[in-house]
């Protein structure tokens, strides 16, 4: 009973031939023909790529995916349209259930890793199971990233990355009217789109620092904001929100800058994507801004891979690391990473230096690509 | 994944799984109240191991609808993992897009597979919830888990909260307030905590309640029991409680005053059955409770009492295994032990079919005994006692017992069987005659048995015939159920018929003795005759193929898990005649 | 003593029929209860404790001595504990009374001067014998009873002669079977046997039984009466050190061992003067400390165990503490009087004043040099005012001074005075100068104008000649000096602040709210960068950095850098900061004696007698707390070599409690955040306090928190009956059937309650929430407070 390693025996071990039957359920689900247990943590493009390749490699694998999101496997750059109301949420999904079922993958859905241990190869998931793994393969992917100076506003923004977030906001939409958006990246500039179609008044604020840590040049700031202002969006070239405060009416009141005092129903904050790694810290992974791994997507640990847009290769091209973001990008590095997982070792080639194209005007920053 | 909320249609059916003493009763008890106070039909059952052993693991099922209820549901749409290992079994039971709730933070780390998580198949929703904190925080000492549950579901189902507290309070009654506190407390935490963080991203939720509101209460078969024994008149009422044991007690003991007759607890079942059988020998109408084997014991005074022409009831709770703080459970394996005495007697044996039943049956059993002087016995088993149902309430005397009522003498006349000179007591078998000694007592012996079964021929004759199921005509196979097997067995026969099966059913609710010239005809138009039951030897197929004269099939099993409608059709398609079947099919 | 062990034994043995008794009430709550029929005295587990007793237990010579009045006591028939309450009438009060007067009066007659002289014996610097197992013994007795009861001979043949009759007669479980914890229930057992005196050598059986019918009641009023009587006692036993170091992380991880429950139990009380004292008791200037100390005990702390949230904002609350207190406390008394010796201390800083307060403290005359014009050090100098108000530290280092510290400013040793002048002056000299010399920047171009030293650039922005700061300033170096620098600059005017650090933000030293702060500031960080050169002709034009991987685990357990090659790029600035580290300045001494003297890091002690070194300067650069622990530990070695005698005793302090106040729900409150000044108004005045701190009420919250681990809770196995009621309500699974448990070890846990020997609480993992303490019917569950301190080896 009292440590967690006898709770499972105990658990095991408890009523009239309770273990029995666990046991025989686990059997007949999970086949234990082969010992090797791929455990993927991410839900996304990397993950269910790489699962499918496992599977195909290895018929008798366990599979796992974990993930904390509720939804199944869907698209992300759809989300705008789905708000725009042009999508529905079956529209956003990639696969069916069955698809699982028919693989024998099991899907962990909200269900969070709060813990790896590496030495003893288990993971720890927020509801107190130790999952045992052989190979770990780690698709954790991105979360919005918000520059600390606007730490003390996280409360007033609103970001837009997963299917419930857009879901929170669809609810909300009807009672918004004036739209403020600080910083820029693809899902910001759809978005914004999005919301003009929808009507309503979206007022854009272009700061030299959107998009550290790359920088934009003034001239491709005016090109890129020339672009919104065509999609009817109110730019503000080289402001910025130096201060938000909730007003009691409701909606908020931010101060740019440049002294300007805009009201908005809703402030959306888009810095982009940083890999979210913090349940990682100090199980002797390397971490930095992502998972740092090498050209076969191997972290410093051994049978722990990392794929997607939460790995973090360096780009000798760039002469810095990079994060390479974005659904192809993803896929691909998903399948490298799982037949690497599989055994043959094979480089992950260099993510493109991502000078990526958006509607004509090349943008530069790691964390952000077209889809 | 279905995108909108979309409501369930038909029955909603949740499932608390825990260890006894998780409270997963409790929690079912009042999710129905609950809906029943929504003006929704609800329904809750549970099983679980006698009482007096404490282990073992507890289902409690709830099922809710806006149609009238009808059999009971397999499938599950709601599973609450009061238990992980428990509950894992349970699974496979749940709907493809079903709900599953599992504790989010139990004491310590559990291996892989033991836990409820890791088997949530892709399509079904599994949410995990902090029980032990959340009723922590709601201080009830780490208890109240279940109420949280409760306050979960009630949000992800979107059930108003404000019909809870009502329902805690109701479930609570004479019990401290602490405790019904503790226990709020915990369901509003639960409820708060799913409405907050679950909610947005669960996609289905129940049907909104009604507008108009039936007058419906939520009666459990020991309620329905006990109002039974007030309305028809009981003047005392004993009973042997103890293995296992059963909440008739309390429910008589919840009787207004007025109403409520004496009650003797007996320190066993023969001194109960003795104690309703002085009752009735001085005139009064009394009814003797067992469980069990105890029927055992009641065995010699029926006997008695039948030979003395006396109205005893016994009404028997039948558990299937030994009882006696054995496994016990529900079962049908009392039948041929009700309907057999030792010398020669038999008893007429009444069996309930659901809570509704379980009142009239014995209002009957009691008028029946009054009317044609002989003793009674009533089968419910362990399971109609506990489930509770939503029914008009209160219930009327059924017209069956009114009419029985009025063709019997008023109960200050003596209880002497017709033909006794001087409308004397016979004195049964043994005991002194206060003329002329032991002789005519013996010689009393042969007359009055073969007076006994004389009138239990009357009976059966006069008897309303038995609720059939399906058409007139002719039928592949037809199928008798008594007791707790008329439910599963009729929606297995609606099933059947949905898939064009010519098949239909009789469900006598008087099983013994058997009313020979409705079964005939119902007999002569089945190709295959079958009776469902849960017990291994087929009890009443037996009394079938004796009385028809002809092979019945028999659809049933011993156990302790009640019959189900799959295995039932399962039996179904089994028994039907092969090549007409197929052709029957193709028409 | 003895005999309550057998006692145990005998209630170990008696517990699964008692068990049986309740099961019907314990049946529903824990279904394992009912399968506990046959725990206790089994021979395999008599054995295992047994061996592990006679491992553990001290004085097992006079096992034999007081064996049978015990096992009459146990063979008496005793009503299970569950109808205790119900018997606890007139009746039970009459048997209270009874026994309370027996213990009187036999526990007087405990010869004074005897346990006077224990005392001394047991107390020397060495003592020779130690008190009998805390664990074993009953918490009840005082270290005096203990000790008089290990030394009075005449006890034997009295105990033997009485003994042994009985203890063949009476038919209990084999002594072996003895489960180690004893009931402080058996606390008036004890006094008759320390009581030889009132009893004449041949004791007959008829005097005997009556003596355990009397120890029987007087147990059993024991047993129904809570709190327990029990009085506190010191500990000096290794496994108390052990329980105290497993179990109260806090205390164990600050490097002057700050009674950190017990301060934070303070202020959640309301007494904010108690906690300061608490606290200052050790560790001198809380306020300070509040604000910058490194917060060892933070990392340690069993509420940010994994699935348990985060840890206590211990540090904040000490800053509680220190804020809403009333001002000018009195220094507590000094420990021992006058020595007539006198000490130099070189070096005004945490580590200088910690040193000379507690030499001070010990008697000695003490004489502080500083060099610079105000005392502190880095306090000071180093660390920039928006982290640490100048004000509060004038005021705690003065009140600091009050135990008789003679201060020389100014004095610069090595110029104005060299150390052997000193050593003459003094009787002992303590080097605490830290460490103030900057490591430069050994890279080609370190020396172009632009490029700055943290430590000298910090030095005299704090001297109030703050450098003119560049427009896009870079600063090299992850410390604390780095960060201070990197946030200074900010607000001197800068543009842009860049950080660059050679591996990764995980590897930094400094706190993650310090990293947040910076970042809030603008600051930015640049990662997994090397310098390699300063690029600029005249003056810093930019910084050539290479990339880095990481390498190797270093000595510290910090990554170690590894640069790629090819990696190398520019990054432009208009000044450079380079706060790679510093060292201590060895010259002061090496000049007089020609090399520098090699100091022991444990207690600075070195080849010349009567030099120590204290603080940084021993150790090398590290933290505020840890140079003070560090200069504590030398103060007391510098005592003994003055006085030739280990004048301070480390003992443990175990102290009767009641229950915890804590409701369950404390458990779940968050972390308080602290309180930050909007980064524009940080910006604005560089002397604006950056950390604003908690207000009171805030602060009184946060205190609940804290799990007060410094609460022992034991099951009293003698009133024990297994009912499993505790383990049921136990939010976390700390509670359970052992087959085996002892004093200094781990139990061995069982999953079946039919092996099991005992019902132990883990305290390593138990949270203290007190929820078994309520609902145990027999209320066999004591709580009693641990606490390490420092005390005078005479008290």
């Amino acid at each position: 009973m009292p440590t967690s390693r006898q709770v499972s025996e105990h658990h095991g071990t408890d009523h009239d031939g309770i273990q029995g039957e666990a046991k025989g359920q686990r059997n007949e689900r999970s086949d234990t023909v082969s010992p090797e247990h791929f455990v993927i943590i991410g839900n996304g493009a990397a993950a269910n790529r790489a699962a499918d390749v496992l599977r195909r490699g290895d018929k008798d694998a366990r599979i796992t995916l974990i993930s904390d999101e509720f939804f199944h496997f869907y698209h992300r750059h759809r989300l705008a349209d789905y708000l725009a109301g042009t999508a529905g949420e079956d529209d956003l999904l990639v696969r069916t259930p069955q698809h699982y079922q028919k693989h024998r993958i099991r899907l962990r859905l909200g269900q969070r890793v709060t813990r790896v241990d590496p030495q003893e190869k288990v993971l720890y998931l927020k509801h107190m199971e130790k999952v045992r793994y052989t190979r770990l393969l780690l698709c954790t992917g991105g979360k919005p990233r918000l520059p600390e100076i606007y730490y003390a506003y996280r409360a007033c923004f609103t970001t837009v990355k997963t299917l419930a977030d857009a879901r929170q906001l669809r609810e909300r939409l009807d009672g918004i009217r004036d739209v403020v958006v600080v910083g820029g990246d693809l899902v910001s500039v759809r978005l914004a789109g999005a919301l003009v179609r929808l009507g309503k008044a979206v007022t854009f604020l272009v700061d030299a620092d959107a998009f550290w840590p790359l920088e934009l040049t003034p001239e491709r700031r005016a090109e890129f904001a020339e672009r919104l202002t065509r999609a009817g969006i109110d730019v503000r070239l080289d402001d910025a929100l130096i201060h938000v405060e909730p007003l009691a009416s409701g909606g908020y009141r931010v101060t740019t800058r440049a002294g300007e005092r805009l009201r908005a129903d809703m402030v959306g904050a888009f810095f982009g994507l940083v890999p979210d790694v913090d349940f990682l810290l100090g199980t002797g992974l390397d971490v930095d801004r992502g998972l740092l791994v090498n050209e076969y997507l191997q972290t410093n640990l051994p049978d722990i891979y990392a794929a997607g847009d939460c790995a973090q290769v360096y780009n000798p091209a760039l002469r810095n690391y990079w994060v390479s973001i974005g659904w192809p990008n993803a896929e691909k590095l998903g399948e490298v990473a799982a037949r690497n997982l599989l055994g043959q070792m094979q480089p992950a080639g260099q993510a493109p230096a991502s000078a990526l194209e958006y509607e004509g005007i090349v943008v530069n920053t790691c964390w952000w690509r077209r889809m | 994944m279905k995108g909108s909320r979309r409501p369930i249609a038909g029955d909603l059916v949740v499932c608390f799984c825990g260890r006894a003493g998780d409270g997963a009763r409790a929690a079912g008890r009042v999710l129905a109240r609950a809906a029943a106070g929504l003006g929704l039909h609800a329904r809750h059952a549970a099983a679980f191991p006698a009482e007096i052993r404490g282990a073992g693991k507890t289902l409690a099922y709830t099922a809710i609808t806006r149609e009238p209820l009808r059999g009971p549901c397999e499938r599950v749409d709601v599973l609450v993992a009061l238990s992980d290992p428990l509950t894992i079994p349970e699974l496979p039971r749940l709907n493809a897009d079903g709900l599953v709730l599992y504790e989010n933070n139990p004491p310590g780390y559990v291996a892989e597979d033991m836990a409820v998580a890791g088997y949530i198949a892709p399509g079904m929703f599994g949410y995990g919830v902090p029980f032990r904190d959340l009723a922590a925080q709601a201080e009830s000492f780490g208890r109240g888990r279940n109420f949280v549950a409760l306050g979960a579901v009630a949000a992800l189902l979107d059930l108003p909260a404000a019909a809870f507290p009502p329902a805690v309070a109701d479930h609570f009654a004479g019990q401290a307030e602490t405790v019904r506190d503790a226990a709020l407390r915990s369901f509003e935490m639960g409820f708060e905590y799913a409405r907050t963080r679950l909610v947005a991203t669960h996609p289905w939720r129940a049907l909104p309640a009604p507008d108009e509101r039936p007058a419906l209460a939520l009666v459990t078969g020991a309620a329905a029991i006990a109002a039974a024994c007030a309305a028809a008149g009981v003047r005392l009422v004993a009973f042997y409680p103890v293995t296992p044991a059963n909440r008739i007690r309390a429910d008589l003991e919840r009787l207004p005053a007025d109403e409520r007759p004496v009650l003797v607890l007996a320190a066993d079942a023969a001194t109960a059955a003795a104690h309703a059988y002085g009752a009735v020998a001085a005139g009064r109408s009394a009814v003797a409770i067992t469980v069990g084997s105890g029927l055992a014991a009641t065995g010699p005074l029926l006997d008695q009492a039948a030979a003395a022409g006396l109205p005893l009831v016994v009404v028997h709770v039948q558990t299937a295994g030994p009882a006696a703080a054995l496994g016990t459970s529900t079962g049908q394996g009392d039948l041929l032990a009700a309907v057999h005495g030792l010398n020669d007697v038999q008893r007429p044996v009444l069996a309930p079919a659901c809570t509704a039943d379980c009142f009239d049956a014995v209002c009957l059993a009691v008028r029946l005994a009054a009317r044609w002087r002989t003793p009674a016995v009533v089968l419910a088993d362990f399971l109609q006692l506990e489930r509770g149902e939503t029914v008009g309430w209160p219930r009327p005397l059924p017209d069956a017992a009114a009419a029985l009522a009025a063709a019997t003498p008023a109960p200050d006349e003596s209880w002497a069987p017709p033909g006794t000179p001087d409308g004397e007591r016979l004195v049964s078998a043994g005991g002194p005659d206060k003329r002329s000694g032991a002789t005519e007592a013996v010689a009393s012996c042969p007359i009055a048995v073969g007076l006994h079964r004389g009138r239990l021929n009357a009976l059966a004759a006069g008897w309303t015939p038995p609720e059939t199921f399906g058409d007139d005509g002719p039928l592949d196979l037809g199928l008798v159920a008594w007791g707790a097997a008329i439910e599963p067995a009729r929606e297995a026969l609606r099933a059947a018929a949905a898939r064009g099966l010519r098949v239909g059913g009789c469900f006598p609710r008087l099983v013994w003795p058997l009313q020979r010239p409705a079964l005939a005809v119902f007999a002569a138009r089945c190709r295959v005759l079958g009776a469902a039951e849960l017990n291994a030897s087929g009890q009443l197929a037996g009394l079938l193929e004796h009385a028809l004269a002809r092979p019945v099939a028999r659809l049933g099993r011993a156990g302790a898990e009640p019959l189900t409608e799959s295995e039932l059709l399962a039996g179904i398609a089994e028994a039907m005649p092969p090549a007409e079947a197929k052709g029957k099919r193709h028409e | 003593m003895r005999r309550i062990r057998k006692k145990v034994s005998k209630t170990a043995g008696h517990t699964p029929k008692r068990s049986d008794s309740v099961s019907t009430s314990a049946d529903r709550t824990l279904p394992e209860a009912t399968r506990a029929p046959k725990a206790g005295g089994r021979p395999i587990k008599a054995k295992d404790l047994a061996a592990e007793k006679d491992r553990t237990s001290a004085g097992a010579g006079r096992r034999t001595q007081t064996a049978g009045p015990a096992a009459k006591a146990a063979a008496k028939p005793k009503a299970p504990p569950k109808t205790a309450p119900v018997r606890r009438s007139a009746k039970a009060v009459l048997k209270e009374r009874e026994a309370a007067q027996r213990f009187q009066t036999i526990s007087t007659t405990v010869p004074i001067e005897k346990t006077g002289k224990v005392k001394q014996a047991g107390a020397g610097p060495k003592a020779s014998r130690r008190p009998a197992r805390p664990e074993i013994m009953p918490p009840t007795t005082s270290p005096e009873t203990v000790l008089c009861e290990a030394d009075t001979t005449p006890v034997q043949p009295l105990a033997s002669a009485a003994d042994q009759p009985p203890n063949a007669s009476v038919k209990t479980t084999p002594p072996e079977t003895v489960p180690p914890e004893a009931p402080p229930a058996a606390e008036p057992v004890v006094s008759p046997t320390a009581a030889p005196p009132v009893e004449p050598p041949k004791a007959g059986p008829s005097r005997l039984r009556r003596r355990a019918a009397a120890v029987d009641e007087a147990r059993e009023a024991e047993a129904l009466r809570r709190p327990v009587r029990r009085r506190t006692r010191r500990s000096d036993h290794p496994d108390d050190f052990e329980f105290v170091r497993l179990n109260v992380p806090c205390q164990w991880a600050c490097p002057v061992l700050t009674d950190v429950p017990d301060y934070i139990f303070a202020i959640a009380g309301g007494d904010r003067d108690k906690s300061y004292l608490i606290n200052r008791a050790t560790n001198l200037i809380p306020g300070v400390l509040g604000h910058v100390c490194s917060r060892p005990c933070e990392a340690a702390c069993r509420h940010g165990e994994p699935d348990l949230g985060e840890p206590v904002a211990i540090c904040h609350l000490k800053r509680v503490a220190a804020d809403f207190r009333n001002q000018d406390h009195q220094w507590p008394d000094r420990l021992f009087p006058d020595s007539g010796c006198t000490v130099g201390v070189v070096g005004g800083g945490p580590a200088g004043l910690a040193a000379a307060q507690l030499l001070a403290a010990l008697g000695h005359g003490v004489t502080v040099y500083e060099a610079m014009p105000r005392l502190g050090g880095m306090l000071m100098y180093g660390i920039p005012v928006f982290r640490l108000p100048r004000e509060l530290v004038e005021a705690e280092i003065g009140r600091l001074l009050d135990s008789g510290i003679i201060v020389k400013t100014g004095v610069h040793v090595g110029h104005d005075i060299t150390v052997p002048e000193l050593l003459a002056r003094h009787q002992a000299v303590v080097l605490a100068t830290g460490t103030s010399l900057a490591r430069g920047l050994a890279i080609p171009g370190g020396d172009l104008p632009g490029v700055h030293s943290g430590l000298d650039f910090m030095m005299n922005v704090n001297d109030g000649r703050p450098p003119a700061v560049g427009r896009r300033v870079v600063t090299i170096g992850g410390g604390f000096t780095a960060h201070d620098c990197a946030r200074s600059v900010l607000r001197l005017g800068a543009a842009e602040s860049y950080l660059c650090v050679r591996t990764t933000e995980e590897d930094l030293w400094v706190t993650r709210e310090e990293i947040l702060e910076t970042k809030r500031e603008g600051v930015r960080y640049l990662n997994l960068v090397s310098s390699m050169q300063i690029a600029g002709s005249d003056r810093v034009e930019g910084v050539v950095f290479a990339r880095n991987r990481l390498g190797p685990v270093g000595k510290y357990g910090q990554r170690m850098p590894v640069a790629i090659e090819g990696s190398e790029f520019v990054f432009a600035a208009d000044m450079v900061i380079a706060a790679t580290g510093q060292y201590a300045d060895t010259t002061l001494a090496a000049a007089a004696f020609g090399a520098a003297p090699r100091f022991d890091p444990r207690h600075g002690t070195c080849e010349v007698p009567g030099l120590f070194a204290a603080g940084d300067f021993c150790t090398g650069a590290a933290t505020v707390i840890e140079a003070m622990g560090h200069a504590r530990r030398v103060a007391q070695a510098v005592d003994e070599y003055l006085t030739g005698a280990r004048r301070l005793r480390r003992v443990v302090r175990v102290r009767p409690s009641a229950d915890t106040p804590r409701p369950r729900a404390w458990d779940f409150i968050p972390r308080a955040d602290m309180p930050m000044l909007a980064v524009p108004q940080r910006l604005a005045a560089f002397g604006a306090v950056v950390k604003t701190g908690f207000p009171a009420p805030v602060g009184e919250r946060e205190s609940h928190r804290c799990y007060l681990c410094h609460m022992k809770y034991e099951i009293r196995l003698a009133d024990c009956i297994a009912c499993g009621l505790c383990a049921a309500v136990c939010p976390r699974d700390c509670i359970g059937p052992a087959a085996a448990a002892g004093p200094g070890m781990p139990p061995v846990w069982t999953e079946r309650w039919d092996e099991a020997a005992a019902v132990v609480i883990d305290s390593v993992r138990c949270i203290r929430c007190g929820l078994c303490l309520r609902v145990c019917p027999t209320r066999c569950i004591e709580v009693e407070r641990v606490e390490i301190a420092d005390v005078a080896a005479g008290e």
